[in-house]
């Protein structure tokens, strides 16, 4: 009830608001998104798990109690104990270590996905929406061949070619995330590109990029970042599914895909190895789809029901 | 329509040239041909040559390229540098398994997804609504390997024990009990399940959502209201007027679906060694025949685009609104 007299106040100022200027300091885009967020206790929620398995994963050397290649070959495929929470695999290497090593990898790959993909195909979408024309054409041409193209098919073939570091596997899997992007800021930019404050900056003498960057990127910043979430979501699905065929991220290093990977033949003999690397990826997958469910509400310019 | 359709095929044309380039760079970068034969102790240098001149594999790449894409254009797809045996039909088996499973998956989740997005959208807000909307979620945040794997320790392990089978109810691996020759309807259908599940797991969540937006989309719409206020029940205005145009965007999503299961059931195909285009692949790429990959990458590229073009056809067919320039 508060909002709706905040709204109404600021629409028609009374005569003691006049007197100190503004009705009352407006309240910030970004403040603004976050009151509508924090209503959505499942992505708050969701955000508080995830904070956790971040957190853990960025200190995995202080908490993880074993390293993650330490073998202790007279415990192997222990079930979960004492000595080993999440129990041991088919070297005797602590479960609950490679969790947690294992977890860096595979968020850093999410979240080095979503900067290395959001940032192209928010550069391809602003540039293919402002410029229009031939250039226009091509790139959304691009698009399409690339969003067309199978992506696991695309990944296996080019880690073959690329290799398999951390660095490549980022860079691999951004190059088939990014089109949905490009789509979304293409139609955003095609939509103000001839807007009167467009045209206004142009006519002080504005660039084609400072316009760009300074007026048109800031209205893409809610449909943005929710894609953001969805491509993060994509990657880390991705990096597991190729880290599955062996094909990823290859050991030692670990990541929950190749864990995966080393454990399924073991289902019968030692399922722990096989649930909880699995466990991670879904509910890391799954928060941050409730997250990026929370974040559409929150930035949703036309959804006026409740600011 | 029938110039629009044949103005996309043309435009697929180039598209599907630029591709065989790539995918002849690609595939011969990471498979060596000789590799195999050069392993065994026994084939001496003079036998590497007459290999390598057989294969043509001393011209040069365009030289190469250029032979491959004719053999291709008249339907000759070599043969397999493992087997020694022509590619077409090893190819075509594994099109059919991949087409049985992919399709009997799609079949049902389609069924089963407009069931669920359209009473989720006639109950907005209730119970059945967020409970569906919540396993949608976990549908499409799931790793299909990762399901796949439980399925086959849940059916072929746990349930084995709880109930004291005999056998698994529903079979974890293949598409045919071994030793069994002809065709058991029972047989199949016990091996199909499991894989089917896993596919359906997606399509569901994602069929269901989108005749879930369709369906509010549709019923905010003029027509629904006159045919309300027309005094025509709310059943036989959802059954007989909001839904028949609510099914058009998931139809033609169906159709886009059909043509991306040739190269995409990878994952599944493999966890339940379903012997379709994914173990294929992977085999393929495993030992380098670089004539299985290429034709096989060629097919997948195919279908992606016809089946593209036949779900924007069937936009035209189901929605008389829609016109093609």
């Amino acid at each position: 009830m508060t909002d709706r007299i905040d709204i109404d106040r600021a629409a028609v100022p009374h005569r003691t608001d006049l007197d100190d200027g503004f009705t009352r300091p407006p309240e910030g885009q970004a403040a603004m998104a976050w009151r509508r967020f924090r209503r959505h206790r499942l992505a708050v929620a969701s955000g508080a798990v995830l904070a956790v398995f971040v957190v853990a994963c960025a200190l995995a050397p202080l908490l993880a109690p074993h390293g993650y290649t330490d073998q202790d070959l007279s415990s192997t495929f222990a079930s979960p104990n004492r000595d080993y929470w999440l129990g041991t695999d088919s070297l005797g290497r602590d479960q609950l270590s490679r969790l947690l090593y294992g977890g860096r990898v595979s968020l850093a790959v999410g979240f080095g996905v979503a900067v290395v993909g959001g940032t192209f195909g928010t550069v391809v979408g602003a540039v293919a929406g402002y410029l229009g024309g031939w250039v226009d054409n091509m790139l959304m041409r691009i698009t399409d061949f690339m969003l067309a193209l199978p992506a696991l098919i695309f990944l296996i073939v080019a880690a073959r070619m690329f290799g398999d570091s951390i660095l490549t596997v980022v860079l691999l899997v951004a190059a088939v995330t990014w089109m949905p992007l490009a789509r979304i800021v293409r139609g955003v930019t095609l939509s103000l590109r001839d807007r009167e404050f467009v045209t206004a900056a142009r006519a002080t003498g504005a660039g084609t990029g400072r316009i760009i960057v300074r007026h048109i990127l800031p209205s893409t910043v809610g449909p943005v970042v929710v894609n953001l979430t969805l491509t993060m979501a994509a990657a880390i699905l991705l990096e597991s599914a190729l880290s599955f065929l062996g094909l990823g991220i290859q050991p030692p290093t670990p990541t929950w895909g190749n864990m995966l990977a080393g454990s399924k033949g073991f289902v019968q003999t030692a399922p722990w190895l096989v649930w909880f690397p699995g466990l991670m990826i879904l509910v890391t997958v799954l928060c941050v789809n409730f997250v990026g469910d929370g974040l559409r509400d929150a930035l949703d310019p036309t959804d006026r029901r409740s600011r | 329509m029938i110039a629009y359709a044949v103005r996309r095929l043309m435009f697929s044309v180039p598209v599907l040239f630029v591709l065989s380039i790539v995918s002849f760079v690609a595939t011969r970068s990471v498979s060596s041909p000789e590799a195999g034969i050069r392993s065994n102790p026994r084939v001496s240098a003079e036998d590497i040559r007459r290999y390598r001149e057989q294969l043509g594999l001393d011209d040069s790449a365009t030289v190469q390229y250029l032979r491959w894409l004719g053999n291709l254009v008249r339907g000759d797809l070599g043969t397999s540098l493992v087997s020694n045996r022509d590619v077409w039909p090893i190819l075509s088996r594994a099109l059919w398994n991949t087409a049985v499973l992919g399709i009997t998956a799609i079949v049902f989740s389609f069924a089963i997804g407009v069931g669920i997005g359209t009473i989720s959208a006639i109950r907005r807000g209730s119970v059945f609504d967020y409970g569906t909307t919540g396993m949608a979620f976990f549908g499409l945040s799931m790793p299909n390997f990762w399901f796949a794997i439980m399925l086959q320790l849940f059916f072929g392990v746990y349930l084995v024990d709880w109930l004291a089978l005999d056998g698994p109810l529903f079979f974890t691996a293949g598409a045919r009990s071994p030793g069994t020759s002809g065709f058991d309807p029972i047989d199949r259908v016990r091996h199909l399940v499991l894989p089917a599940l896993v596919l359906a797991v997606q399509l569901i969540a994602v069929y269901s959502r989108y005749m879930r937006a369709s369906l509010i989309e549709v019923m905010g719409t003029d027509y629904i209201r006159t045919a309300k206020a027309s005094g025509a029940t709310e059943r036989h205005v959802v059954t007989h007027h909001a839904m028949r145009n609510a099914m058009i965007p998931v139809t033609t999503q169906l159709a886009g679906d059909v043509g991306a299961i040739f190269g995409g059931l990878v994952i599944t195909e493999t966890v339940f060694q379903w012997p379709g285009m994914g173990p294929l692949f992977l085999d393929a790429m495993q030992n380098g025949d670089y004539q299985v990959i290429l034709p096989w990458l060629m097919i997948t590229a195919f279908a992606v685009v016809i089946f593209n073009l036949v779900a924007d056809l069937l936009y035209g067919v189901l929605d008389p609104r829609i016109r093609y320039g």
